[in-house]
């Protein structure tokens, strides 16, 4: 019995750790708690399904990432996959259907919950608040070999752009993206948006971001060091991290000092955030 | 389309079998159980109640409620709730003085509520029907303890087949 309740004790204990993380990073000395595509995969909830977003929203997150797609007549969606088969109930590319023809797809990853695709623009009119919030949209570029590919990268950045005038979402809003083309697109049409460089190590982000003067690097957890985002802090670079899937994790990202972590695990890293902060 | 025959077919057939029996025949036969997966997807709370008996033969009918989540997405009470309904035949395979090992064919209906985000994204509420059947075997212990495995085929809407699982724990009250 008394080793019964001296494990309860530990246990106990354990449970009320209090996490006292000394940041440093560029966003005044706190972490930002993103969601990834709102609630994070482990959710019931679709990953960038609006009510995921809302979720994540309410659960006390800084903001969430998303993925952002252009349809075949230029309206931005959040979706993350290439194609619409393993996760609705259509098929074939975002890049071929209009929105009205996308906008009534369902998710098919819940039983019997039938989430719709959410629109961006619907998304930034309707959050409540939204300029208390952080996006950071993942731009997933699949243009295809077809004629429409020509000028899609030229549509995304205009689409892009346009979103961000409309919705004057500057502040709040950033731009993530793998490829160095479409961000040096947007930067000459749209130098006020924030771009993020997603590369596949630290050194060529580095010297990316660096050598266009961009905003930051978006990279995943394995792919960066404490001491290189230090560098890139030196170097006036913001740092997103993100492939945090569970709660172990956040701890293991945050002791890197980055500026927000894009995280699956959110109500974790806000309860770890909020006690350091 | 072969699906929702095969459903039709096995209540057919269920309903035949049962139907030509003496009411006198009918069984006191009551449970109570909890189902994690199984029709309702995620768990759910179940009242089977025995309608006849015919040597190793059964027919139970059942009603449960399950849920998937309290809270709609803005965080107020607002839950997610499934209804399986159905017909269960059971065939007793052995009596032994440990308890009974029976094999379970079911067939019935889900209907489901749920809250999604409207055009304005408040919450709003849905209302869905769907088809299932299952099949596996049960055991139940002497002192009335019910466990049940099972495989399902869940058809949403009545379209999109999912092949999926369930488990059962409860307790039999004659």
């Amino acid at each position: 019995m008394r080793y019964l309740a001296f494990i309860f004790v530990v246990l106990f204990l354990a449970s009320c750790k209090k996490h006292n993380f000394e940041i440093d990073n560029l966003n005044g000395n706190r972490i930002d708690a993103l969601g990834h595509a709102g609630m994070g995969l482990s959710s019931l909830y679709p990953i960038n399904s609006a009510e995921s977003v809302l979720n994540a929203i309410s659960i006390g997150a800084d903001g969430t990432e998303l993925d952002i797609q252009l349809t075949k007549d230029n309206i931005l969606v959040a979706f993350h996959d290439e194609n619409l088969n393993n996760s609705t109930n259509l098929e074939g590319f975002i890049r071929d259907y209009t929105w009205e023809e996308i906008k009534n797809a369902s998710y098919n990853s819940t039983q019997y919950l039938s989430y719709k695709i959410t629109r961006v623009s619907d998304l930034m009119e309707n959050v409540v608040n939204r300029s208390n919030y952080l996006f950071s949209f993942d731009v997933k570029l699949y243009p295809g070999t077809g004629e429409q590919a020509t000028s899609y990268y030229n549509d995304f950045v205009n689409a892009v752009s346009l979103l961000f005038n409309n919705y004057n979402l500057y502040s709040h809003c950033f731009i993530e993206a793998q490829s160095e083309t479409f961000i040096n697109e947007l930067i000459t049409i749209n130098g006020q948006i924030k771009t993020f460089i997603y590369p596949q190590d630290f050194i060529s982000g580095f010297e990316l971001a660096i050598n266009n003067g961009l905003y930051g690097i978006s990279i995943h957890n394995d792919n960066i060091t404490k001491e290189q985002v230090k560098i890139a802090h030196e170097n006036g670079l913001y740092v997103i991290i993100w492939g945090v899937n569970k709660s172990s994790k956040n701890e293991e990202a945050i002791l890197k000092n980055p500026d927000m972590i894009e995280t699956d695990a959110l109500k974790n890293l806000i309860k770890t955030l909020g006690n350091s902060t | 389309m072969r699906i929702i025959l095969a459903i039709s077919l096995s209540l057919l057939v269920n309903y035949q079998l049962y139907s030509q029996l003496d009411s006198s025949e009918k069984v006191r036969y009551q449970a109570l159980y909890l189902e994690i997966g199984g029709p309702s997807t995620i768990t759910s709370l179940n009242y089977e109640m025995g309608l006849f008996q015919y040597n190793r033969l059964k027919l139970n009918a059942r009603i449960g409620v399950g849920f998937t989540r309290l809270n709609d997405f803005y965080l107020n009470f607002n839950p997610d709730l499934t209804f399986p309904v159905g017909l269960n035949s059971t065939f007793l395979l052995s009596d032994k003085k440990k308890g009974t090992l029976s094999f379970e064919l079911m067939g019935g209906n889900t209907f489901s509520t749920y809250i999604r985000a409207n055009h304005n994204y408040q919450p709003e509420r849905e209302f869905d029907s769907h088809g299932y059947i299952s099949t596996g075997p049960s055991w139940i212990f002497t002192k009335g303890v019910y466990t049940r495995l099972t495989y399902c085929l869940l058809l949403e809407n009545y379209k999109t087949p999912f092949h999926w699982g369930g488990l059962s724990i409860g307790y039999i009250f004659k």
